[in-house]
C-alpha cells in the first residue's frame, strides 16, 4: 500500500484519474456510474449510434417534448459523464471497445450472461486485453449489476426496479396485506444495487491500488434490496417467520406510520414510551398522554387500533409544519412527508445548500438533488448528462485515430 | 489465484449504534476491513434489545444485532473516563477510519470534536452520519429512519394509487445511510492514500435518502408535475404492476416497456398489437387481462413462462421465500456462521460475489465486550495497565 503523498489527478477530487468504461442499460448500472462520476471518476458512456442509451426514450421529458436529449431519467441517472457512440454489433466497434478496455480501471455493466453473450461481449477477453504495467496482473475491473447475478438458475432472468423490489422482498413488505405488495416510489431497488455495487467496486479499486490483482465483481439487485429489508430475513432465517406487509406501520414500534393532517402528512416513529405520551402532549390529549398501556412497546403495538383512532383525529386538523417543529421540541422523531415541492423549502437541506441548479444546452437550467455527502465541507463539481455522441471524436483523439480514419468510421455507421 | 481480502490492512473505529452506523460497518468488514465496534455497557448498542432473538432473549442473541455486526470485534469502554478516553485515542491513531452516527453534540461532549480527531490522526477518514447535519436549523433534532422517509420525499411516492403516502416495508433511509456511509469512506480512502491527507466526511441521512428521489425534484421544477403515488405503476411504462396469481398471497410481477415486449406478451392476454400511446390509453384494459392471466397461474411458473419469452416477470418473494430459493442458495448468499451465545444459524449475504476475494464471513458478531482486552492489548497495554483500567471503570 503505498502511503507517499501524492497528487491526486485531475480536480482532486477523491476519484480523480480513475477510468470507468460504462456500457449500463439499465438504472442500477446508470446509477452507479453517476455516483462514481461525482465522486470525480472519468465515465464514458458507450451507446449505439443512431437511438443512443434506451433511457433517453423513457419519459417523463422536459416540457413533454419527447426528444432524446430531454428524458429526465437519462437527464438525471446519466450526469456526470462523456458520451460515446459506438456500434459494438460491429467488428470494429469491438475493436474499439478493446482499445478504451485496454486503457480502463472499471468496465461497468448491467448485462444478464445470456445477454452479453447475445451482444458479442467477451468481457473475460475484454479483461485478459488489459495488463497493467510491470506486473502483468489484470488491470482491469469488471463490474456486472444485474437483476439476478451472474451465478444461479436464475441469472438470465432479466427485468428493472419492479423486478427486483418483488424478487428481493421489499414488495412483498410493503402495502397493505389485503392488497397488492408495493413497489416502493422511486426506482429504489436500481438505487440499493447502484449503492451496493459502487461500494464493492471502489474496495476492488483500493485493494488493486494496493497491489492486488483486478477482480471481478458481481453484484445482483435481488440480493440488494434483500439486504435492506430491515430485520424481515432475521426473522425468516432465525425463527422461521414472515414479517408481514402492515399498512405502512412498523412492524415494531408504535406509533410508526404516517399520519394524514390539514395540508400533508407526517411521519411519527417511536421507540419508547416518554416519546409515545408526547405525541397526545403533542395533540393536546392529556388523558391519553397518561394512558398507561403506553408504558410497554409490546402493550403499545397490542392496543395500536384504539391509540391509532384517537392520534388521527388529534393530528388531522393541524399543519404538518407546526406539528414537526412542536413534535420535535417534545422529543418526538416526527418527520414532514415532503413532497419535491417543499423538499426545495426544507430549512435543513437550504441551509446546507444540497440542491443543484445544473444547465444542459437542450433542456436549459432545472434543479436536482445533490450529493449525498460532503467531503471536507466541498461541494462536488457537476456535469449534465452528455448529448448522444458528444464526446466520440474527443475519445478517438485520444486513442490517436485519425480524422481520415474517424471519417471512415463515421461513414460505416461504426461511431455516431 | 490466491484470494485476498480487499480491505485487507484497513482498520475501522465503528463508534456507532442501532442501524446506519452499523451496516456501514457491516460492509466493509464484509469486504475484509478489521472492524472494531465500540459500545458502552451503561448503553449498549440498541439493536442489541431488538428481535428476533430465537431461543431465548438476552443482549448477545439479538439476531438482527448479530447480523449488522458480523465481522466485527467488539470492545466496550466508559468514555466518562480519563482511561477510557486514552483507549479511544489510540484506537484512532491506529485507524484509517472512524465511523459515527450520534447527534453532532455526543462526540464532542466526550473530548472528541473534529479538530482534536484530526490532530489525532491527520490521515484518518472521520465520517460522521448526523440525521440532518452538524449545523443547520434542525441540527439537534430527532430522526429515526421512518421519520427521514418522509422529509427526504421518498415517502410521498409511495403508495396505491391516489391514495395517502404509506411507509414502506422496512427503515429504508437507515440502511441506505449505511451504504452511501461506506462509499464515501471509500472514496476518501482513495483520496488518503495518494494525498496523505485525512478527510472529514459529512453524511447527513436525511441527505443520503433525499439524493434517492431520482427525477422527483427535476419533473417539479422543469414541468411542474409533482411524482405522486403510482401505486405499481410506471410514469410511462404500460403494463407495469403486481397482479394476483393462484395460492394464498401470491402476485405476479411484469413489466412491458416497448412495442417488441408487447408483441410477445399480447397473444397471450388476447390483446392486440398495440403502441406505446394506445396502451397508455388502454391501461386499465391491459391490467384487467393481466389480472385474468395471472389469477389462474402459480406464479412462479408464470415468471418462468415468460421470461422464457425474454419478457420482464418475477413472483413476488417473501423473505420467508428468499431464506429457502435455490437461485440464492445456489448463489451462497445465504451463508451460515457459527455464534459462541446464538449457535450456527444462517445469515443473508453481502449482496456481491468477487472473483479473487475472500468474501465469506470470518467471524460472527462480537458478544457485549468480548474483545476488549484483545483489541487493549493490540494498541499496546500490557496485563497490568488492562486491570487498572478496569479497576478505574474504564472497560464498561
Amino acid at each position: 500500500m503505498s502511503r507517499r503523498p501524492t497528487n491526486l489527478a485531475g480536480d482532486g477530487r477523491p476519484l480523480a484519474g480513475l477510468r470507468v468504461l460504462d456500457l449500463s442499460r439499465e438504472l442500477r448500472g446508470a446509477f452507479c456510474g453517476r455516483l462514481l462520476g461525482e465522486l470525480g471518476a472519468e465515465v464514458l458512456l458507450v451507446e449505439p449510434p443512431g437511438c443512443g442509451n434506451p433511457w433517453r426514450h423513457v419519459g417523463p421529458f422536459a416540457g413533454d417534448d419527447e426528444h432524446p436529449e430531454k428524458s429526465l431519467f437519462f437527464l438525471y441517472y446519466y450526469a456526470h459523464r462523456r458520451s460515446m457512440a459506438l456500434d459494438l454489433a460491429t467488428p470494429r466497434g469491438r475493436q474499439i471497445l478493446e482499445r478504451l478496455a485496454a486503457r480502463a480501471d472499471v468496465l461497468l455493466h448491467d448485462l444478464a450472461p445470456a445477454q452479453a453473450a447475445a451482444a458479442g461481449l467477451d468481457l473475460e477477453a475484454l479483461a485478459r486485453a488489459s495488463p497493467g504495467g510491470p506486473s502483468r496482473l489484470p488491470r482491469l475491473i469488471v463490474a456486472a449489476v444485474t437483476a439476478f447475478g451472474e451465478t444461479g438458475p436464475d441469472r438470465d432472468r432479466v427485468g428493472g426496479d419492479l423486478i427486483a423490489n418483488a424478487a428481493g422482498g421489499l414488495a412483498a413488505l410493503t402495502g397493505d396485506p389485503a392488497r397488492a405488495p408495493l413497489r416502493p416510489g422511486g426506482d429504489q431497488g436500481e438505487h440499493v444495487a447502484a449503492l451496493h455495487a459502487a461500494v464493492a467496486v471502489l474496495a476492488a479499486v483500493l485493494a488493486r491500488e494496493a497491489g492486488a490483482p483486478a477482480a471481478r465483481v458481481d453484484v445482483s439487485a435481488q440480493e440488494a434490496v434483500a439486504s435492506v429489508l430491515e430485520n424481515a430475513m432475521e426473522f425468516a432465517l432465525m425463527d422461521g417467520r414472515a414479517v408481514a406487509r402492515q399498512n405502512g406501520r412498523h412492524p415494531i414500534s408504535w406509533p410508526g406510520r404516517v399520519f394524514p393532517c390539514r395540508d400533508g402528512s407526517v411521519v411519527i416513529s417511536c421507540g419508547s414510551a416518554a416519546q409515545a405520551r408526547a405525541c397526545f402532549t403533542l395533540v393536546d390529549d392529556p388523558m391519553m398522554a397518561a394512558d398507561p398501556v403506553l408504558e410497554d412497546r409490546d402493550v403499545r403495538r397490542a392496543h395500536a387500533d384504539r391509540l391509532e383512532a384517537r392520534l388521527i383525529q388529534g393530528l388531522r386538523d393541524r399543519d404538518a409544519d407546526d406539528l414537526f417543529h412542536r413534535g420535535q421540541a417534545l422529543g418526538i422523531p416526527i418527520g414532514v412527508v415532503h413532497s419535491a415541492e417543499s423538499l426545495l423549502l426544507d430549512a435543513q437541506l437550504q441551509s446546507a445548500d444540497f440542491f443543484r441548479t445544473p444547465s444542459h444546452p437542450d433542456v436549459g437550467p432545472y434543479v436536482e438533488p445533490g450529493a449525498p455527502f460532503r467531503l471536507d465541507s466541498a461541494p462536488p463539481a457537476h456535469t449534465p448528462a452528455p448529448r448522444l455522441g458528444a464526446d466520440t471524436a474527443a475519445v478517438l483523439d485520444e486513442l490517436q485515430i485519425d480524422a481520415a480514419a474517424q471519417q471512415d468510421l463515421r461513414r460505416a455507421g461504426v461511431i455516431g | 489465484m490466491k484470494r485476498v481480502r480487499l480491505l485487507s490492512g484497513v482498520r475501522v473505529t465503528d463508534f456507532s449504534t442501532a442501524y446506519a452506523g452499523p451496516y456501514a460497518g457491516k460492509l466493509l468488514g464484509d469486504l475484509g476491513a478489521s472492524v472494531i465496534h465500540v459500545e458502552t455497557a451503561a448503553r449498549m448498542d440498541i439493536m442489541r434489545n431488538y428481535p428476533p432473538y430465537g431461543a431465548a432473549e438476552g443482549p448477545d442473541r439479538s439476531g438482527s444485532f448479530a447480523s449488522l455486526n458480523r465481522n466485527k470485534r467488539g470492545i466496550t469502554l466508559n468514555l466518562k473516563t480519563a482511561g477510557a478516553r486514552g483507549v479511544m485515542e489510540r484506537l484512532l491513531r491506529s485507524s484509517e477510519v472512524l465511523i459515527e452516527n450520534y447527534t453532532p453534540r455526543v462526540l464532542p461532549s466526550l473530548g472528541f470534536d473534529r479538530e482534536r480527531v484530526r490532530a489525532l490522526n491527520p490521515q484518518l477518514v472521520y465520517c460522521a452520519m448526523p440525521g440532518f447535519g452538524t449545523r443547520g436549523p434542525y441540527r439537534d433534532y430527532r430522526s429515526y429512519g421512518p421519520t427521514l422517509e418522509g422529509q427526504s420525499g421518498i415517502a410521498f411516492m409511495t403508495g396505491y394509487e391516489d391514495e395517502p403516502p404509506l411507509r414502506m416495508g422496512c427503515s429504508y433511509p437507515d440502511m441506505v445511510g449505511g451504504v452511501t456511509a461506506a462509499l464515501a469512506v471509500l472514496a476518501a480512502l482513495r483520496r488518503a492514500r495518494l494525498t496523505g491527507q485525512g478527510a472529514f466526511v459529512e453524511l447527513p441521512q436525511q441527505q443520503a435518502a433525499a439524493a434517492l428521489t431520482g427525477i422527483a425534484v427535476t419533473a417539479w421544477t422543469v414541468n411542474r408535475r409533482l411524482m405522486g403515488r403510482l401505486g405499481n405503476g410506471h410514469p410511462w411504462w404500460v403494463p407495469h404492476g403486481i397482479y394476483r396469481a393462484a395460492g394464498e398471497d401470491r402476485w405476479l410481477a411484469v413489466v412491458v416497456r416497448d412495442d417488441t415486449a408487447w408483441a410477445l406478451l399480447a397473444p397471450l392476454l388476447g390483446l392486440p398489437a398495440m403502441t406505446h400511446a394506445e396502451r397508455r390509453a388502454r391501461r386499465g384494459e391491459i391490467d384487467a387481462a393481466l389480472g385474468r392471466f395471472a389469477a389462474s397461474r402459480d406464479a412462479d411458473a408464470a415468471a418462468q413462462e415468460l421470461q422464457a419469452l425474454g419478457l420482464e416477470a418475477q413472483a413476488v418473494r417473501t423473505a420467508l421465500d428468499l431464506a429457502a430459493d435455490p437461485h440464492l442458495a445456489a448463489r451462497g448468499f445465504i451463508e451460515t456462521i457459527d455464534h459462541p451465545t446464538i449457535g450456527a444459524r444462517p445469515y443473508a449475504g453481502p449482496p456481491w460475489r468477487i472473483t479473487g476475494a475472500e468474501t465469506e464471513p470470518h467471524r460472527p458478531a462480537p458478544r457485549l465486550g468480548e474483545h476488549t482486552e484483545e483489541v487493549l492489548a493490540e494498541l499496546g497495554y500490557d496485563g497490568a495497565a488492562i486491570v487498572a483500567l478496569r479497576a478505574e471503570g474504564a472497560l464498561r
